[in-house]
């Protein structure tokens, strides 16, 4: 038991090659929360999500065994659930266009309820934060999302989208320079 | 460098160019910084995700059986769904604990033309059945109007060109509250007698009036005078001083308060009363010429109403008879409608089947149970009577608001209430059996289905519930979406329909989620017959989807935009338009018959071996299934119960003027 929960990822898919089935509900758990939120930030939908969530896992599960085990297991999940949320965004485009989904919101608001200027903050400028990033063009949105909520080192995202580390860091740059841009422009800041 | 420092350093070197100047850089670094996804960790269990996992691997059979049995067997297997269960009921307690939950709303009930809300400093056009909260400005259009209700107390008519603000709307245990403010048009309002703590308000440029329990109009016309009249019990009216007057001396302000207050008015039945802007008195008084210019301020005459100075008579009447034709039962004030107008419109009382029924109760929901011989009679607000329709044999009452009928399970009715209660009663004597919450249905909407010995109880905020028979809760499963139509027992899963067009398959020995297939558009209707569920789309499409293999087997589009309901009997579904169209399919998607009844079908159809029974807005249908002819059909009166019941030789419904009915079939 121990010795699954001190694993190293790619030492897990190993395990589980080898016939140790409960290596692989380690890696499941390691990685849910985390593979949940990343297609959550594409769909925003989280019956959706689900469906999505249990879709990678199941590609994962079917896929185990052609891994490389040179690569690092991280990588290859981010990029299977990315993969995954760009395929249905591709499909249901249509039925999702006209729905205005808020994926961000102000944190803790419950404690901030009483500040005027949260207050704002939430109400009215969380509506255009969330339009900002949805602007965002989609190599620009998976830079976005792995480093600022996922909080990935870049050398991480680069492995993932298949581009440098510098590509990476002008991207989540530039997508920054876009969200302000847009806060600017609808006179939010 | 961390990411956070990263960002805040990605905009300040933003900020430094000259484009970005005279940007409000506080604001920014507060956005980035406190913004976070909308994702709460506390209520994704992966422990519970994997347990699902493990059975989507079997129903895509890429494991096959042999793996899933290891899983679910060893202790590990069994250990999650309990954990899990735990965690999710902590986590709902937790959430019903932090709810507040005393801010009421309007429900639409009935709209015309063009009306229009702004919420939010965001304007959009409401639908009937749409909600109305706080804060929210309603303007209606020329030859457009609004009907919307409050609670149980109160239903209001926004009348053409009017703009109306629900300035506060409180619905608590310690009173029900409700201001609203007009600027412009007029409102007819039907008010029930108000409990003690509860507390109606309207406020118009020029006066404030205070409602205990009335039917009044008020119109404000082109002169800004404001014109009361009083049809029913009694409402008093203070002036106040104009909207469009300033006085800035506090003083003067105070006095004029005062003066309006000690002169406000009782207005009583039939009576009317117009008030004047009397702007050019108001502007010439001040502190020192208070006490005799004052009474220069032109006295607002009481007139008694006739036919000829009655000016919203016609309008009022209209609507009083739209909200009581809507639903009887739960309309407010309806012993006035009956008393008051007898005599001037229409409404009228002829012989009824029991010659108190008036004084007892007008149904909501009515349940035969043959076994028993008993007809059930239930209303909206709780009062339960049963009868074998020759005496009555018990009455009991409920607490709170009943907005789904009952079920009825052997010898034992169960039925759901607005407090969020489940109650088992005991169909011979009336007796409460128990009572047990059921969480998630702020609105007390709450789907009650019976299988066998057990009940399935839907909530609106996506809980489902099973229950046994004595009150034992068997599982909670908690979606994350509103549930949209009632659940549907299978073979080995129960479905529910869920927001988006998602229906969800759960297993019917724990509550957990096996399959879900997502269609094209909202889930209104669904049913079941073999292995096969039924889906009525919202845009006219139904669908045959099998989800044993997940797959939609056939469409059928019944070319109209929405479908009342779809049922299925003796392996054929039967679809019910609201315009009356009637269609029957066999299960494979093939045409039986069609038929146009020409009115609109108002209740829910029943089917006995031969026929379907199916009652319309002033007519009883009798459709024999196979060939879709009509077997008979009969003009009845107007029915208030939101059902009809048969038995083997007759047909039973409350209506408007006879109370029960009995039509012997």
């Amino acid at each position: 038991m121990d010795d699954i929960k001190s694993s190293k990822d790619e030492d897990l898919v190993v395990h589980y090659k080898a016939g140790k089935e409960r290596a692989f509900d380690e890696l499941f758990l390691r990685y849910a929360v985390r593979i949940k939120r990343l297609i959550y930030f594409y769909i925003g939908d989280m019956e959706s999500a689900e469906d999505i969530f249990q879709e990678v896992f199941i590609r994962v599960y079917r896929h185990i065994d052609k891994f490389n085990i040179h690569m690092t297991f991280s990588s290859w999940i981010y990029q299977i659930a990315i993969n995954c949320s760009k395929n249905y965004i591709k499909k249901n485009k249509q039925f999702d266009a006209i729905i205005d989904r808020e994926k961000f919101r102000v944190k803790d608001i419950e404690n901030t309820i009483d500040t005027p200027e949260e207050q704002i903050i939430k109400e009215m400028d969380i509506k255009e934060f969330n339009r900002a990033i949805e602007t965002l063009g989609i190599k620009f949105k998976d830079v976005f999302v792995l480093r600022f909520d996922q909080k990935m080192k870049y050398q991480e995202i680069a492995d993932i989208l298949n581009c440098s580390e510098r590509t990476a860091k002008w991207r989540m740059k530039k997508s920054i320079q876009i969200i302000v841009q847009h806060l600017k422009d609808k006179s939010i800041i | 460098m961390n990411p956070k420092s990263e960002l805040l350093a990605i905009i300040d070197n933003l900020l430094a160019k000259k484009r970005f100047r005279h940007t409000r850089s506080s604001k920014l670094h507060l956005m980035f910084d406190r913004s976070e996804l909308h994702f709460d960790e506390k209520d994704f269990s992966p422990e519970e995700e994997l347990v699902r996992f493990r059975k989507e691997l079997t129903v895509t059979a890429l494991n096959k059986r042999i793996a899933w049995w290891k899983f679910k067997l060893s202790p590990f297997g069994l250990m999650i769904p309990s954990f899990a269960i735990l965690l999710i009921m902590i986590s709902v307690t937790l959430k019903n604990f932090q709810q507040p939950g005393n801010t009421g709303k309007g429900i639409i009930e009935n709209l015309t033309g063009r009306v229009s809300v702004f919420r939010n400093d965001k304007q959009f056009n409401p639908d009937n059945g749409s909600s109305l909260s706080q804060g929210d400005i309603i303007n209606t259009d020329e030859k457009s109007n609004i009907q919307f209700s409050v609670g149980n107390n109160s239903i209001i008519k926004i009348i053409e060109g009017s703009s109306v603000s629900i300035s506060r709307i409180i619905d608590s245990s310690d009173g029900k509250v409700l201001n609203l403010s007009i600027t412009r048009g007029g409102m007819l309002l039907i008010i029930k007698k108000l409990a003690i703590n509860d507390s109606i308000e309207i406020k118009t440029p020029s006066s404030m009036a205070t409602v205990r329990g009335t039917v009044f109009g008020i119109n404000l016309n082109d002169k800004k005078e404001t014109l009361f009249e009083v049809y029913d019990g009694k409402i008093q009216v203070k002036r106040t001083i104009p909207d469009e007057i300033s006085i800035k001396d506090k003083m003067l302000k105070n006095k004029l308060d005062m003066y309006f207050s000690e002169n406000a008015v009782i207005i009583e039945k039939n009576n009317a009363y117009r008030i004047p802007l009397d702007e050019k008195t108001l502007h010439s008084i001040n502190i020192h010429n208070f006490n005799e210019h004052v009474k220069e301020l032109k006295q607002p005459g009481i007139v008694v109403i006739s036919d000829s100075n009655f000016l919203m008579k016609n309008e009022i009447l209209d609507f009083i008879k739209t909200a009581q034709k809507k639903d009887e039962s739960s309309r407010p004030y309806l012993s006035l409608v009956a008393k008051s107008f007898t005599a001037s419109s229409t409404l009228e009382m002829p012989d009824p089947l029991f010659n108190d029924w008036k004084n007892r109760v007008r149904a909501s929901f009515i349940e035969f149970i043959p076994e028993l011989n008993l007809l059930i009679n239930i209303s909206e607000f709780g009062l339960i009577e049963a009868t074998d329709l020759s005496k009555l044999k018990w009455s009991n009452k409920i607490t709170g608001r009943l907005t789904t009928g009952p079920v009825i399970i052997g010898k034992k009715i169960l039925l759901t209430n607005s407090e969020q209660m489940l109650y088992c009663i005991d169909a011979m004597t009336g007796r409460i059996l128990w009572g047990r919450g059921i969480e998630g249905a702020p609105n007390g909407h709450i789907w009650l289905i019976k299988e066998g010995n057990t009940v399935y109880a839907a909530t609106a905020n996506g809980s489902l519930y099973k229950i046994g028979i004595n009150g034992e809760m068997l599982w909670k499963s908690t979606l994350s979406n509103e549930i949209s139509s009632p659940p549907l027992p299978g073979k080995d899963m129960v479905f529910v329909s869920i927001k988006n067009g998602i229906i969800i398959g759960l297993d019917k020995t724990n509550g957990i989620k096996i399959i879900k297939h997502k269609f094209n558009s909202p889930i209104i209707s669904m049913t079941l017959s073999g292995n096969h569920i039924f889906a009525a789309s919202l845009y006219g499409v139904l669908y045959c989807y099998n989800p044993q293999r997940d797959e939609v087997q056939w469409r059928f589009n019944i070319a109209v935009k929405s479908i009342y309901n779809i049922y299925t009997y003796d392996e054929h579904v039967y679809i019910f338009n609201t315009d009356g169209k009637i269609t029957k399919l066999n299960t494979n998607g093939l045409l039986i018959w069609k038929i146009d009844l020409g009115n609109a079908i108002s209740k829910k159809p029943v089917f006995d071996e031969k026929n379907l029974i199916i009652a319309t807005d002033r007519t009883m249908f009798i459709i024999d299934k196979k060939n879709g002819g009509i077997s008979w059909s009969v003009v009845i009166p107007n029915i208030v119960s939101k059902n009809i019941t048969v038995n083997k030789n007759s047909v039973y419904f409350i209506s408007d003027t006879k109370g029960i009915t009995v039509l012997k079939k």
